[in-house]
């Protein structure tokens, strides 16, 4: 038996989904998804959930992730119903709800988010002027501008906040998908060990669904934004481990960022076209994500184009301002869309390991 | 009879192939062109073409025929064609018979022609026989009253009275509720449009008061009925309503009534005293009635309103004459029983017709039920309809009762529109919003109702948690998950059961259907008629209708009516019983077996008291015929002799 709470497609409705009322559960959404199968099925059941008010059902489902808004669905709903944009929306709804302390509901709130934005960013700006120290104007010196311990241990502090966040909202949606997914065999070690390395290759590294459910300038932009933030890490631990400059990381850098402007591009123009159903509805911390990423990869070219041209001045103010791009879109990872990049694997790995498919 | 040579032409039909390419049609004239009495036998391939009916024209004037066989399709086919076609030569048009070769001889036989022959030979030797002691036969003409009663003045009533009414035809209204309107009366604003029910009851009585040959009365009961199509004489009751006129101090009246009942104008979701009011504006009496059953004669109303009230009153007889009778007598909501998904048991159990009599009376921006706002409320649907049969044998209403899919969803509608901030839960067997109404469903849907389907074995239950009233229901579109949903409000979607009529149908004795209501000849060919001539009926009285459909079945009634009496006369079939009152000894053997009662006692010139049968009444079953002693009794077309002549006829073969 389940206590139905009422009010849940309310809160549903704050972040999407504003026509799924319109809903006859007919099952065309499922029959069309190239992603449903037998035994994770969805939309038409994840709406059920929605309109009868069943959160643990809801949020226990890792069908949620399993979506990855093609669009077919919504194009072929009898009822227009926008099954895709439903399943979006129980997206950022589940992101509010797995976090720790609910502290996403924060950034899906369209009057917050906003301004704790502009709080983070003032204070990480604020913050880097503070413990500036000499200005170095003959040659850009940034190690001299901010010394190199304050980037370490406010790296750091930052990186264990970011990790300790997702790992808790990471336990707290396994509990939500354990209360619903209960069977009486747990699974082997071996087993979980397997589909980790399986959903890592498949479905991290190379992003197989996607491929399934979509146009390939979609799984391009979206490859090249998960492929550039790869390389732009590594070009960071090699500046960091090596404590200097490396062509190597100057290369890997360059492609990095071209590669995440390109894809933050596409996706811009996309949501701005917001013809296509994937690109037709955003909430404002859609859009600060995929802003905050090409400015993220703006700043740092800038950046580099002011160190080689030597001009001192415009590449201090530009490293405090991807100091800042690059803090917001970090800081809120574990409570933004950027989430679903922990979530999404993390929701095939279980599910397929709980469903003992190896 | 018998002295007189009939002159016989015999026609048969090939009926294109339908039966030459079985029956050997010219072997079948071989064999009876010289049967006594037959002066001329052909074969044709069309009977009924022009050319066929040309060529039984010409020979009846070119040989003198005076009786014609035709022997083709069956008579509910073209029997009439022919009697037509013979008396357009100058025949009586009885002087005819209609032998079937087709689906008696050729179809039924396909597989052996030479026996389908021999049958066919046999069928129109038989209609040879028949027509040597046929006589000429006259339609029976009884003639009509140009007025017609209607018992039931609801919606129905109503529109049928006008209709009637502006055809010229003098009408009688009986409602045994001591105003007009009906269920329709009570209801607030119904689908499709909003206009509300007792907004289109009273503009049908403003314009039935503009009439001049409508009469009305109300607190009246049909007492009984006599006679037959065309010519019925009623008694009606008229119980008195001890107002004489109105009362300028009504309020004060009603105040000082001690009675506090249920207000059935309300659903019983308000209370009313003995003293009702009329119950809507432009309700018809304008005068009050006092309510007799509840009344204590504590004669405090009377000091306040002397010159209205008088208790002496009594019931008045009323004898009318009238042509045809509509039945328009409705339903009764269903009442569920107590403790039927918590009816009675828990006070925020209600049913539709109670939610929208508490609608009618809501303002403000909050819905409140015993005091407490309603913030979710589940309909379950299907109340006393569709019920499946327990197998005891206890009545149950299988049927569906049609409209009320269609006014839980206005009622949604109406709902989200007024309170926006309700949840409304749609427990449903199957969702009928038929036709336009569909777009109700749609819209509901979008506005936010949610629907949860429930099989018909496993039903939602409602109970109470502590507090809270909880509805349980088994969601089919799930993984049948158990739903516990807690609600404020459970509102039962009651369908419509037939009214109670009892004394009524003891008096008409009209036809009832499988779920207890009227029924009807034929629900396609002949849905207003009933199987006694005269007698029709309309709106719910038939099955549940919603008010569009009763004002159609009320039209189509007023139709059939006018049909009846407006002629001045009707025509019936000849073949009836007649008696030769000097063979009769009076046995009375016919009369006890009469199922129509058109058998009584007359004084015949010279013979004395003998049966007699009323032609009018008579439905020519034969009944009489069976138990009369000595033969006296005899249906014409269809006497002793014709039938012994026409078994004798097939013997021999």
């Amino acid at each position: 038996m389940v206590k139905v709470k009422p009010t849940l497609l309310d809160v549903i409705k704050n972040y999407g989904a504003f026509d799924v009322n319109a809903c006859f559960s007919c099952g065309v959404c499922t029959a069309i998804c190239p992603l449903s199968t037998e035994n994770g099925e969805f939309p038409r059941r994840i709406i059920r959930y929605a309109l009868l008010g069943l959160e643990d059902k809801l949020l226990g489902s890792t069908e949620l992730w399993s979506c990855y808004y093609c669009g077919e669905c919504t194009k072929s709903c009898p009822r227009q119903a926008d099954p895709g944009g439903f399943m979006m929306a129980a997206r950022r709804y589940a992101i509010t709800r797995y976090s720790w302390g609910r502290v996403a509901s924060v950034f899906y709130s369209r009057i917050w988010s906003p301004v704790v934005l502009a709080i983070l960013s003032v204070l990480m700006a604020v913050g880097a002027w503070l413990v500036h120290g000499p200005i170095v104007t003959s040659k850009v010196d940034l190690m001299a501008f901010i010394p190199k311990n304050y980037i370490h241990e406010g790296g750091l502090v930052l990186g264990a906040f970011v990790i300790l966040s997702a790992l808790i909202n990471l336990v707290i949606a396994y509990r939500y998908i354990r209360r619903t997914q209960a069977n009486d065999s747990p699974p082997s070690l071996k087993l979980w060990v397997k589909n980790f390395f399986r959903i890592l290759i498949k479905e991290v590294l190379w992003q197989n669904r996607y491929l399934k459910c979509t146009n390939r300038n979609r799984f391009y932009a979206h490859m090249a934004i998960f492929w550039g933030f790869v390389l732009l890490f590594i070009a960071t631990g090699i500046d960091y481990i090596t404590g200097m400059r490396q062509l190597s990381a100057e290369i890997l850098g360059f492609i990095g960022g071209a590669l995440i402007i390109y894809g933050s591009g596409y996706f811009i123009y996309k949501r701005l076209e917001g013809r296509e159903e994937f690109a037709s509805y955003s909430d404002f911390i859609d859009w600060a994500f995929v802003w905050l990423i090409m400015l993220a990869g703006i700043t740092g070219f800038l950046l580099d184009l002011f160190i080689s041209i030597n001009e001192p001045l415009p590449a201090y103010a530009t490293f405090i301002a991807h100091l800042v791009v690059v803090f917001d879109l970090l800081v809120t990872a574990p409570f933004t869309k950027f989430a679903h990049a922990g979530y999404r694997p993390f929701a095939l790995w279980i599910d397929s390991t709980l469903k003992g498919k190896g | 009879m018998g002295g007189k040579e009939r002159r016989i032409g015999v026609y048969v039909c090939w009926c294109g192939g339908n039966i030459s390419d079985v029956v050997n049609v010219e072997k079948v004239v071989e064999a009876v062109k010289d049967e006594p009495g037959v002066v001329v036998a052909r074969h044709f391939m069309f009977m009924c073409s022009e050319a066929g009916q040309k060529m039984i024209i010409d020979d009846i004037k070119k040989y003198k025929l005076d009786a014609v066989v035709v022997a083709s399709c069956s008579p509910k086919l073209h029997e009439l064609t022919f009697r037509n076609v013979v008396a357009r030569a100058g025949l009586n048009p009885y002087l005819y018979y209609h032998a079937n070769i087709r689906e008696q001889s050729s179809w039924a036989h396909g597989d052996d022609p030479e026996e389908a022959t021999r049958k066919a030979i046999r069928h129109v030797k038989m209609a040879i026989a028949y027509l040597r002691h046929a006589e000429p036969l006259e339609k029976i003409r009884v003639s009509a009253t140009p007025s017609v009663l209607i018992i039931g003045g609801g919606i129905s009533g109503l529109k049928a009275a006008l209709d009637l009414s502006r055809m010229g035809i003098n009408v009688f209204i009986v409602e045994r509720q001591p105003f007009l309107g009906g269920h329709l009366a009570r209801l607030g604003e119904i689908y499709p449009y909003g206009r509300k029910g007792w907004e289109i009851v009273s503009a049908l009585i403003r314009e039935l008061r503009k009439r001049d040959n409508v009469v009305i009365y109300t607190n009246a009961e049909v007492e009984s009925v006599k006679g037959f199509i065309g010519n019925f004489e009623v008694t009606i009751r008229v119980r008195p309503r001890y107002f004489k006129k109105k009362c300028e101090r009504l309020e004060e009246a009603i105040k000082a009534c001690p009675i506090r009942i249920p207000d059935e104008h309300y659903y019983g979701t308000r209370e009313r005293t003995a003293i009702i009011p009329p119950p809507y504006p432009g309700a018809y009496p304008e005068v009050p009635a006092i309510d007799m059953n509840a009344c204590t004669k504590c004669m405090k109303c009377l000091e306040i309103c002397k010159d209205s009230i008088d208790f002496s009153q009594k019931d008045q007889i009323i004898k009318l004459k009238v042509g045809s009778i509509i039945t328009a007598t409705g339903f009764k909501p269903y009442e569920p029983k107590k403790g039927e998904f918590g009816y009675k048991v828990y006070g925020e159990v209600i049913t539709l017709p109670q939610l929208m009599g508490i609608l009618r009376e809501s303002n403000g921006n909050k819905l409140t039920i015993n005091g407490k706002e309603v913030k979710s409320i589940a309909f379950i649907y299907c109340v006393g309809s569709r019920q499946k049969p327990k197998g005891n044998g206890e009545r149950v209403n299988t049927y569906c009762s049609r409209y009320c899919c269609n006014a839980t969803m206005f009622t949604a509608i109406r709902l989200f529109e007024k309170y926006p901030g309700i949840k409304q839960y749609h427990i449903y067997r199957d969702i009928r919003t038929y036709g336009k109404n569909e777009l109700m469903y749609e819209k509901a849907s979008r506005l936010g109702a949610i629907f949860i389907k429930y099989s018909e074995d496993d039903p939602p239950k409602v109970y109470k948690d502590g507090n809270k009233l909880i509805v349980k229901v088994r969601d089919l579109l799930t993984e049948r998950i158990e739903l516990e949903i807690p609600v404020d409000l459970v509102v039962l979607v009651t369908g419509m059961e037939p009214n109670e009529n009892e004394k009524l149908n003891e008096i008409l004795k009209l036809p009832v259907g499988r779920g207890g209501f009227y029924q009807e000849v034929h629900p396609k060919l002949r849905p207003v008629e009933t199987t006694l001539a005269g007698f029709l009926i309309a709106g719910t009285a038939q099955g549940p209708k919603d008010s569009r459909e009763s004002l159609l079945s009320a039209s189509a009634a007023a139709a059939k009516a006018a049909g009846i009496v407006l002629k001045g006369f009707i025509e019936l079939e000849p073949f009836v019983a007649f008696v030769d009152p000097k063979k009769c000894e009076l046995s009375k053997n016919c009369m006890a077996e009469c199922p129509y009662g058109a058998i009584s006692i007359k004084e015949y010139e010279g013979i004395g008291k003998r049966a007699w049968v009323n032609p009018a009444l008579c439905k020519g079953c034969g009944a009489c015929v069976a138990v009369c002693p000595t033969g006296a009794i005899q249906i014409r077309g269809l006497t002793n002799e014709q039938i012994e002549d026409m078994i004798k006829a097939a013997a021999k073969g």
